[in-house]
């Protein structure tokens, strides 16, 4: 009966009903958004990258290198020399490398020129290694190798020729059309940028490259596809490399050895102590936004506690009815009780079928721009608490409106002067 | 009996000296309907909170159907409200969002004794709204409409039927006609005492108009009852 009555109620006054519940569901659907994406954030920050001892790149910010070499984001200022790093990689403490150059791209995804090393040595999340979903990723010159997104976006196949364009825009205005590649291999997904990168072989870079200078295509007819495999190969000069070592205790010396080396200024980060670097940074501002979205839902609960006070006046009468009939005034105050968590559930239920739509929308956003990898389930640990402490919160603002009628009902009497 | 009020005394403040009722003895035997004349200022809100079991007495009893009412608690004599007391206001008499049904009801699960074989399925009391809205020429359609899609003298007569549901010993009705045109007037409470019946039940039927009393076999003047009347409308 008292559910009934509170439901009601509530539907007789739809228009504020609807305004409160939107409040809350815009303020919970800030929560629930932050909370998810700091998670989801994280946990795909650290699943990136794994037992790569070291990242090396020309000397620039820790952050930068870790960013253009891990994530794809941003490009490098400058290149390691091919010399530089075949001394780097010959050092004893060196288990193995894989070199990284970048700089092309195609139709949007990122093209990565590496060894054969990269599918031996490259691990993600825990320890995992990459796999083939189809085809072999033996890359030799014009042989691709395309991330799980890459191949399902672009409906890509094995033996489909794709054509690498120069620079890393959406749409690039010079193409590599005279030297095509084609897909040898599909990786398995992996939920990390690999999924959106199309590999290469750092011949095959070359290749594209050599009669380009300066990123403009050389004029005249150039050398073909046919010619070039003749041709040495070897770039000049790569743009990072990650490092296995032999040995953990190695890794400071490591460092200290490249980011003294005298030839070049080189630069070589720890990825686990970037990563927390650059979580650090999104941690002071993910506190900020939790800050900001509490206060937002603290305004939307007052709002509703107003909303109920307010409209205390108008029902007078019908409270007076409710007891003449002979509801004690604990009846009177659990009504408007209810009628605030029902609010609030309601909007919590908004807020979580928008938060889910919205994800739906914005995963593929998130993971091309940022690299980020949301996962639509996020109904965590944490977020339950959130509600919980959203219902507790409400059930407390509600004393406001609630207590007032409870005394009103109980002082008034039957006959309400009008 | 159904009521025996002896010395009582009320004050909104609770001292004796600002006192706006008092009333020496009282009673009201069960089955009488009695017509109580009441202008603003006699008093006649305080009495029946009292009466309804919203106020207490500074002293004083009040006897209800032989219980010691006014010596009850709060949750108490809201209980006892529910299951024995039936009340008909002026005006606004129902819940306006809740349909008639659901008013009717509302009284119901209050009044439900908390035995099993005292609680009343919904459908009992739906069938026994019916037959009460049939007395009063109410068709039944109306049971699944919002309260405040009925006119006044219709909502006023399912106020009667809301009153009566739980079969009350005592119905109180406060000016129930003050908002009807003189011709329905005296047909509600034609109505009104037709349903009341005769048997056990009392009805105190309060009015500021004289001319009603003509309907009822007993009439008391709430000026001369309370003998602080004069003090506080003056």
């Amino acid at each position: 009966m008292l559910l009934k009555v509170a439901l009601r109620s509530l539907l007789n006054r739809k228009a504020t009903a609807i305004l409160t519940v939107l409040s809350i569901m815009v303020s919970g659907f800030v929560i629930f958004g932050v909370e998810h994406i700091r998670q989801e954030a994280k946990s795909s920050f650290s699943r990136t990258v794994s037992g790569t001892d070291l990242i090396v790149g020309a000397r620039t910010g820790q952050l930068n290198l870790l960013l253009y070499s891990v994530f794809r984001i941003g490009n490098a200022t400058n290149n390691i020399s091919w010399q530089s790093y075949q001394d780097l990689a010959a050092r004893s403490d060196v288990a193995w490398t894989i070199p990284l150059s970048l700089g092309d791209s195609h139709r949007g995804y990122r093209v990565l020129g590496t060894s054969q090393d990269y599918y031996e040595h490259f691990r993600f999340g825990r320890q995992q290694a990459l796999e083939l979903a189809e085809g072999s990723s033996e890359m030799g010159v014009f042989g691709a190798v395309l991330g799980a997104e890459v191949a399902n976006k672009l409906s890509y196949e094995v033996g489909d020729p794709i054509v690498l364009s120069h620079g890393t825009g959406k749409v690039s205005f010079s193409n590599h059309t005279d030297k095509p590649f084609e897909v040898i291999g599909i990786l398995q997904p992996t939920g990390t940028p690999v999924d959106q990168t199309v590999h290469v072989s750092l011949d095959g870079i070359e290749a594209i490259h050599i009669d380009w200078q300066n990123g403009v295509k050389m004029p005249g007819p150039g050398i073909s596809a046919e010619q070039v495999v003749e041709r040495d190969l070897t770039p000049e000069a790569i743009t990072a490399f990650m490092v296995g070592l032999k040995s953990k205790i190695a890794t400071f010396r490591f460092q200290r050895e490249v980011n003294e080396y005298r030839q070049e200024p080189l630069l070589a980060i720890l990825p686990g102590v970037a990563l927390s670097e650059l979580w650090q940074m999104m941690g002071a501002l993910e506190n900020i936004l939790m800050v900001i979205s509490g206060l937002v839902l603290v305004a939307s609960l007052l709002g509703m506690s107003t909303m109920l006070l307010a409209s205390m006046r108008e029902r007078q009468r019908e409270l007076a009815v409710i007891r003449a009939v002979g509801a004690h005034p604990s009846f009177v105050f659990l009504l408007i009780e209810l009628e605030a968590l029902m609010l609030t559930a309601a909007g919590i239920a908004g807020a979580i079928a928008a938060l889910w739509l919205t994800l739906i929308s914005a995963q593929d956003l998130f993971s091309e721009r940022y690299g980020l990898f949301i996962d639509l389930d996020f109904m965590s640990a944490r977020v339950l608490i959130i509600i919980g402490i959203m219902f507790a919160a409400t059930a407390v603002l509600a004393l406001i409106p609630g207590l007032s009628a409870y005394r009103a009902s109980l002082n008034q009497g039957l006959v309400v002067k009008t | 009996m159904a009521i025996d009020i002896s010395n009582l005394t009320f004050s909104y403040t609770g001292s004796e000296a600002q006192s706006v009722l008092s009333i020496p003895a009282w009673h009201v035997e069960e089955g009488e309907h009695v017509f109580l004349y009441g202008p603003s200022g006699s008093g006649k809100s305080t009495l029946l909170n009292i009466l309804a079991g919203i106020l207490k007495p500074l002293s004083g009893t009040v006897e209800l159907l032989g219980s010691p009412f006014s010596a009850l608690s709060a949750r108490k004599r809201d209980e006892f409200r529910a299951r024995h007391i039936g009340v008909v206001f002026q005006q606004f008499n129902l819940v306006p969002y809740l349909s008639v049904l659901d008013n009717i009801l509302l009284a119901a699960h209050f009044g439900s004794r908390k035995t099993p074989e005292g609680r009343r399925s919904s459908a009992d009391v739906q069938a026994r709204a019916e037959a009460l809205l049939a007395r009063l020429s109410l068709d039944k359609s109306l049971l699944h409409q919002r309260a405040d899609a009925l006119s006044v003298g219709q909502q006023q007569r399912v106020a009667i039927v809301r009153a009566l549901i739980n079969d009350p010993e005592l119905v109180i009705a406060d000016e129930p006609t003050s908002a009807l045109d003189s011709d329905a007037r005296d047909q509600f409470i034609d109505l009104l005492l037709e349903c009341v019946g005769d048997g056990k039940r009392a009805l105190i039927f309060v009015s500021h108009d004289r001319s009603l009393a003509s309907h009822f076999s007993t009439s008391v003047d709430l000026q001369t009852l309370n003998q602080k009347a004069h003090v506080h409308a003056a």
